[in-house]
């Protein structure tokens, strides 16, 4: 099995999938390019999946505890959004 | 700029707020190199500049996986922007004696690092840092390339490195922050 990586040259690179979530260097011009993980689209569902979940809290939070409890839950997700997208 | 002393020692930083850093220092004791280990990263992302103002990036240590039992490093000259290979951990072996395999550009095996006896690493595991670790880096066919060797400290990890085959220095200078940043960590 083969992964594609384009590299800013316009070149697509087919490389094998071991080289999945690594670099390869383009065929076409030699520069470092990034090929996309077998995994990362799991990682983008976990991200907009935690997006989502801040969204119903904080809305969740303004039902119960009214502003200050969304303000409490707004900023705790924010945090926890930027944390998981640092680690990701 | 690139890297090329062919003897070096690989001291970690001992207070360091999140993640790691490290120190590389010549023979005479003058830092050349500084190296920086993201914190937050599930995929390893390690740094390594010319000095701690971090103005000029020498090589790129990064992690293909995020969760790999037998994990891959890939190394990148900054300033040239190529890959100039990579650094493969081979799981099942390490759990007993610590074993990599250096890899070209292509992917392909030129080298292998292992801890210096099957004894002492088994030793090692049961008595951490009081035995510290020696590796040697082989080519395939059994020709010593560099040694690696742990000094005996138990606060600070020192790395000492002496490259005396032909081997491009960047990738031994990348192991051996791998070294000193991963294997150090699993202890």
């Amino acid at each position: 099995m083969s992964v594609e990586a384009f590299c800013e040259c316009g070149h697509l690179n087919e490389v094998p999938d071991t080289l999945a979530g690594g670099i390869v260097n383009c065929a076409a011009c030699g520069r470092a390019t990034q090929v996309p993980g077998l995994r990362d689209h799991y990682w983008t569902a976990l991200k907009l999946a935690a997006a989502v979940g801040w969204a119903l809290v904080t809305a969740w939070a303004y039902t119960a505890a009214g502003l200050p409890g969304a303000l409490i839950a707004a900023v705790g997700g924010a945090l926890a959004l930027f944390v998981l997208s640092r680690m990701l | 700029m690139s890297f090329n002393l062919r003897r070096f020692m690989i001291r970690r930083k001992i207070f360091t707020v999140l993640g790691a850093s490290f120190h590389v220092y010549d023979p005479d004791g003058q830092v050349v190199a500084f190296s920086r280990q993201k914190a937050f990263k599930l995929k390893e992302d390690i740094r390594v500049y010319t000095d701690e103002t971090k103005s000029t990036e020498l090589l790129t240590v990064l992690a293909r996986q995020v969760i790999d039992f037998s994990a891959a490093y890939d190394m990148v000259d900054s300033a040239e922007q190529r890959k100039i290979g990579a650094a493969r951990r081979k799981g099942w072996s390490s759990i007993l004696r610590d074993s990599w395999e250096l890899l070209d550009e292509q992917d392909q095996p030129i080298a292998q690092l292992r801890e210096d006896s099957a004894f002492k690493a088994f030793l090692r595991r049961f008595l951490s840092n009081l035995i510290p670790q020696h590796y040697h880096l082989r080519t395939l066919d059994g020709h010593d390339l560099a040694t690696l060797c742990v000094r005996f400290n138990p606060f600070v990890y020192k790395l000492e490195v002496d490259v005396t085959g032909d081997i491009d220095v960047r990738l031994v200078l990348g192991i051996g922050v791998l070294l000193a940043a991963v294997e150090r960590r699993q202890g």
